[in-house]
């Protein structure tokens, strides 16, 4: 092999890892010793009890139907929450029946018989949303205590089914009632599966089962499908259709669409990366980060496909405030972001398909990895079925319990997304405090305060020497201003000098290796330029925008050491120009020095 | 038997980072200064040295005292040294913190698993440098990797250290293979010839391995 190894190389020396691994692993199995098997037994209605608890609320219990009428490959899914008579939206237990009507491509009575079977066997495809074939049974069962369905397969109707936990536990035996459908549900079902397949699951008995209200479920789901739906419903080629209605009988109500939503904004998000905040509108969302963690491996050794992974920071909510300087089409942006805690963290999206919401995923001394401050960011982890093992997804595909290494892992690599998430809040905070024409702005604070030695009160006229070093002085002032206007000019600034003289000015062209520079001007007197590249600078003063009192403070504690700097060289005639040059370069080495040093110690700690 | 360990370059007051790998840990850190002196540092007794670092999660992990060898892999920031001199040491925290998460990212390029001993607690997302920070760490993590690639390729060779591959030496060792041509046209082309040692006694097979296909022993 050459000097260095190509990623190909690698990728053929970490191939032949695996396969030696694998080899020896077999070779191991292989030698075990045989044993001999004992048939063991199961109470039927026991294990429906329990599946019934897995621990779904209505609307998870909802969405695990709908995935499975997403791996039926429906383009048109429709939920109905129906009412029990006397019940409203607002009363707890108030559903009669729960049903989940689609298009996809129907059961036949083998099929359905094995859908009712606690963990059915299919070939799922891969990518598919189903996995244990447990769904429908535990789902259903926390829903309500019958579950029925009635499907059409190649034009051809079925008759109904139903999984009835009572009957189960009367005669302790897993089995499902099978009923011709009556005339009645055979026009129904005409209506209801118009084309050629699709199938009605029906959960009722939900009376049996403690749950939240319809309402509380519906605005839920209205609230959640779109999101956790999203690159189904946006889909460009064949776009899923899901809908939601509330109603009293099952010939009334109106469905609502869901719209397809992207919690991330990524479209916005991907038009701002490398967030800095000279540049920083106050407004649009950040792609903070957007990488592949190629760094998993199954219990084989064998690679995992890369995981992708986002994270978008947006404005503080408060930046739609009416306080807040933003115009009120930007104002609406931040305010369509919807930032709230529930909003943020990580989501965790399974074969396209969200199922975590704003998790803060515990580290191993119980803090989250994202904490209730970090509001303003939210973490996109795509995943994969072949993923399930080393994340431990559990059977609702709802829950993962991530180990302590893994988080580990995913801490380092969110570390530097969270950080600037946290000075966009930070930078949020300090533009709200800005003040608008109110004064306060460095330049109107020193109009009226002297720039008198006073070392020089009442000596009457200035020597010689001091009006030649102010003519010197005044001479570099001059070339600097033009420096900085070329410089404003290269920048796309606006070149016209302000009305007021700016006596305070930030540059990227001051002399490496000093904070401030001081000047002065024959007609203006003293003016201090500040180094924007400074760390100092971008770290800390940069953090108070103008005209805020930590600001004006600052610039004030500068220009004082500027004006203190420029009167000593101009007056103190009796000690040599050179001597006062080295002094005052040492002065400044000493406080970019320390300075710099300040802000090294002082940087965030995570 | 001789064999070269590598050669470090540069000069003093320039930048650099620099990653220390073992079997299973690994260190990355920044230096203003030619990384042989943080390196000798490294192997100390100061209480931020990798070594002691390492000693201390061996104890805690309950394992031997580590007896393996380190890997040292130094890179240079030519980029960082364009910056303004009080901002070099901030550009460089901020490329050894991108590292940290690249090195993260592509954690299957650097197997067995190597669990970071540095920690990047530090940092700031205001400054702003001449250079572009996540693809400078991919670069740099991509020339460690190569660099990793190339060792384990030159262990394997000399047969020092099989434990590199993650194999558990009471069941085989990979004792040799032949090394097949860089940039083959075709991947099923090349073929391994493998020397695979057996169970305790160290019974050698001869296999052969096509790339795609199965290893198979004689």
């Amino acid at each position: 092999m050459g000097a260095g190894a190509s990623y190909a190389e690698q990728e053929i020396y970490a191939e032949l890892q695996n396969k030696l691994i694998n080899y020896f692993f077999k070779k191991d199995i292989m030698n075990a010793i045989p044993s001999t098997t004992v048939p063991v037994h199961f109470d039927a209605a026991r294990v429906c009890e329990a599946i019934a608890r897995i621990g779904y609320e209505p609307y998870t219990a909802v969405m695990d139907l709908i995935d499975n009428a997403v791996t039926a490959k429906s383009s048109v899914i429709s939920i109905s929450l129906l009412l029990r008579p006397g019940k409203t939206l607002k009363m707890r237990n108030g559903v009669a029946k729960y049903q989940v009507l689609d298009n996809g491509s129907g059961m036949d009575q083998s099929e359905i018989l094995n859908a009712f079977t606690l963990g059915s066997r299919k070939a799922y495809q891969p990518n598919s949303l189903s996995k244990y074939g447990m769904g429908l049974k535990s789902a259903g069962l926390s829903l309500g205590s019958r579950i029925s369905i009635i499907s059409k397969k190649n034009g051809s109707l079925s008759h109904k089914y139903t999984f009835d936990i009572k009957e189960i536990e009367s005669r302790n035996e897993l089995l499902v009632l099978q009923q011709e459908l009556t005339a009645e549900e055979t026009v129904q079902m005409s209506v209801y599966l118009p084309g050629n397949s699709g199938t009605l699951i029906e959960i009722s008995g939900c009376e049996d089962v403690n749950q939240s209200s319809p309402g509380a479920t519906i605005s839920k789901l209205r609230d959640r499908l779109g999101v956790i739906y999203y690159s189904f419903l946006s889909n460009k080629t064949s776009p899923l259709i899901i809908r939601t209605r509330v109603s009293v009988d099952e010939s009334s109500g109106e469905f609502e669409n869901v719209q397809a939503k992207d919690l991330l904004f990524l479209e916005k998000a991907s038009l701002h990366t490398a967030w800095t905040p000279d540049t920083y509108d106050y407004a649009s969302p950040y792609l903070v980060l957007n990488e592949q963690w190629n760094g998993l491996r199954d219990k084989d050794n064998a690679p995992l496909p890369p995981i992708s992974i986002q994270a978008v920071a947006f404005p503080q909510a408060s930046m739609a405030d009416d306080k807040s300087p933003l115009s009120l089409e930007e104002k609406a942006f931040v305010k369509s972001y919807g930032v709230s805690r529930e909003n943020s963290g990580f989501f965790i999206y399974r074969n396209g398909r969200l199922i975590r919401w704003g998790d803060g995923l515990e580290r191993p001394n119980g803090k989250p990895l994202v904490t209730k401050d970090d509001i303003n960011i939210r973490i996109r982890f795509e995943i994969q079925d072949v993923h399930d093992d080393v994340l431990h997804v559990d059977v609702s595909k709802q829950r993962l319990d991530i180990d302590d290494e893994i988080i580990a892992a995913l801490e380092q690599i969110v570390s530097g997304a969270l950080r600037t998430a946290r000075e966009i809040r930070a930078a949020c905070k300090e533009r709200l405090k800005e003040k608008h024409g109110d004064g306060q702005h460095f330049n109107e604070s020193v109009r009226d305060v002297a720039e008198d030695d006073p070392q020089e009160s009442g000596k009457g006229e200035p020597s010689p020497l001091t009006i030649t070093r102010q003519g010197e002085k005044n001479a570099e002032a001059q070339q600097t201003l033009l420096l900085i206007k070329a410089e404003d000019a290269a920048d796309g600034a606006d070149t016209e000098e302000p009305k007021a003289f700016q006596k305070i000015r930030y540059s990227e062209k001051i002399p490496y290796g000093q904070v401030w520079k001081p000047y002065f001007d024959s007609i203006e007197g003293v003016f201090v330029c500040v180094n924007k590249n400074h760390p100092f600078y971008q770290q800390f003063i940069s953090r108070f925008v103008e005209g805020t009192s930590e600001r004006l403070m600052l610039e004030a504690m500068i220009f004082a050491c500027a004006l203190a700097e420029n009167n000593v060289f101009i007056n103190e005639t009796g000690t040599d120009q050179q001597i006062l040059d080295r002094v005052f370069r040492r002065f400044h080495k000493n406080v970019d020095q320390f300075l710099s040093d300040w802000t090294w110690e002082n940087l965030e700690d995570e | 038997m001789i064999s070269h360990c590598g050669s470090v370059w540069g000069s003093t007051s320039s930048s650099y980072l620099y990653a220390i790998l073992t079997n299973d840990f690994a260190y990355i850190g920044e230096t203003g200064n030619l990384p042989t002196a943080r390196w000798g540092m490294h192997l100390s007794k100061s209480d931020s040295s990798f070594k002691e670092k390492l000693i201390k999660r061996h104890k805690a992990l309950g394992l031997p005292p580590f007896n393996g060898e380190f890997l040292y892999i130094g890179i240079y920031c030519e980029d960082i040294d364009k910056e303004n001199s009080s901002l070099r040491k901030f550009a460089r925290l901020a490329l050894e913190n991108a590292i940290h998460q690249e090195f993260v990212l592509r954690q299957n390029s650097f197997w067995p698993p190597k669990e970071l001993l540095s920690t990047t607690n530090k940092g700031s997302s205001r400054f702003t440098f001449q250079f572009d920070v996540p693809a400078f760490a991919k670069e740099a993590v991509s020339k460690m990797v190569a660099e990793y690639a190339r060792y384990i390729t030159i262990v394997s060779r000399t047969g020092l250290q099989h434990e590199q591959y993650g194999f558990q030496s009471n069941i085989a060792d990979c004792a040799e293979y032949t090394v097949p041509k860089a940039n083959a046209p075709q991947k099923s082309s090349i073929n391994f010839q493998l020397l695979l040692k057996f169970g305790s006694n160290g019974h050698i097979k001869k296999c052969s391995y096509r790339l795609g296909g199965e290893i198979n022993c004689k």
